[in-house]
């Protein structure tokens, strides 16, 4: 599994989406490519985290994500946050495909168990490889709540599953990376 | 756990693809559709000079080890360009977003002027009047046409590119 490696790029300078998005959702494809130059990286650190650290398989649901927002794009509401709505739809874009893949799925978790972190636990790649190896229940959360900011009762609503039901797993995510961290 | 949850929101909010994913989504944007149909912006001549001048400054870049998707490089000569006043609201922030960024940068190259060979530091100011000369392209093509998309977005390229130059020539080791 190749671990997340963190970006040495400056953070983009703020784009206006907005009038970009205008002119995407009326076939303007320049438009579509500079919204994906200004969100790719938000929407590949989101794919990344939720697929525990697969590049590959981040990317190809990175790209998935791109191609359903250019189909969805005249249902996004102009005026709501366009970042937030591509976020929501990289979610729902990774948690479907986890959904149906079954296969991966019981890959994953018979894989979840690891070694602990090897060296200094305040950097932030042993961080981003620790939540690679909680299991996928538990990092959906963690990564949602802790990374994005996302609240329990929106994650519910992406999961599927009851808001303290998402809290019990936050709850152990967190108390799993303290104990790894611990050693 | 404060500490956790601290370490846990400051985790890098980009990750950049290995490569470019563009090409893969728009050879599939092909089959979707969307209201409208779909048009293309193409480039003004003077943008097209400016890649040709990206492209020279990344083939050297390659001579002397910089490494593809590393950050790197800044420019101190001036390179007695002048340059247009930049007419998009975009391509000014961008502009002043790396111009913070590379203001420390340039000032790293500075102090290791002393340390560099003369081959290395020909080359280095080279590339940076390089790019310097495409951004000044660029920004003709942004005063004559604010809404080129591809121009603003290569502009941010250009600056991103002298950014790796400078970040590439600032780790350098003493006497290369």
């Amino acid at each position: 599994m190749k671990a997340l490696e963190p970006t040495l790029l400056p953070e983009p300078a703020e784009v206006d989406l907005e009038p970009l998005v205008r002119r995407a959702a009326a076939g303007s494809v320049e438009a579509f490519e500079a919204i994906y130059r200004a969100q790719v990286g938000r929407v590949m650190a989101i794919c990344l985290r939720l697929c525990g650290g697969r590049r590959s398989e981040a990317e190809d649901l990175a790209q998935e994500t791109f191609v359903r927002a250019w189909q969805k794009l005249d249902l996004y509401r102009p005026g709501t946050e366009f970042a937030a709505w591509l976020r929501r739809l990289a979610i729902n874009v990774v948690l479907s495909s986890r959904r149906s893949a079954r296969r991966r799925w019981r890959r994953e978790q018979s894989l979840a168990p690891a070694r602990p972190a090897a060296s200094d636990p305040s950097r932030s790649l042993d961080l981003e490889r620790a939540i690679a190896r909680l299991p996928a229940h538990q990092r959906h959360v963690l990564v949602l709540h802790d990374v994005e900011g996302m609240q329990h009762e929106e994650i519910a609503r992406c999961l599927g599953i009851r808001p303290g039901t998402s809290k019990a797993r936050l709850h152990r995510a967190r108390a799993r990376l303290k104990q790894e961290f611990a050693r | 756990m404060k500490d956790l949850q601290r370490r846990l929101r400051e985790l890098p909010r980009q990750v950049p693809p290995a490569s470019d994913l563009w090409p893969a989504i728009e050879a599939r944007l092909g089959s979707a559709r969307t209201p409208g149909g779909r048009r293309r912006e193409w480039l003004a001549p003077s943008v097209l000079a400016a890649a040709a001048l990206l492209l020279a400054v990344v083939g050297a870049y390659s001579l002397f080890g910089g490494q593809a998707g590393r950050p790197a490089v800044p420019s101190p000569e001036p390179s007695g360009v002048v340059a247009p006043p930049l007419a998009g609201e975009t391509a000014a922030r961008t502009a002043q977003h790396f111009e913070i960024v590379l203001e420390p940068l340039r000032r790293g190259l500075d102090r290791r002027r002393g340390e560099l060979s003369a081959e290395t530091l020909r080359v280095v100011d080279e590339q940076l009047r390089i790019i310097d000369r495409a951004l000044a392209e660029v920004r003709r093509a942004l005063a004559a046409d604010p809404q080129n998309l591809r121009a603003e977005r290569f502009f941010g390229d250009l600056y991103l590119s002298k950014v790796r130059l400078l970040e590439h020539a600032n780790r350098l080791p003493a006497g290369t």
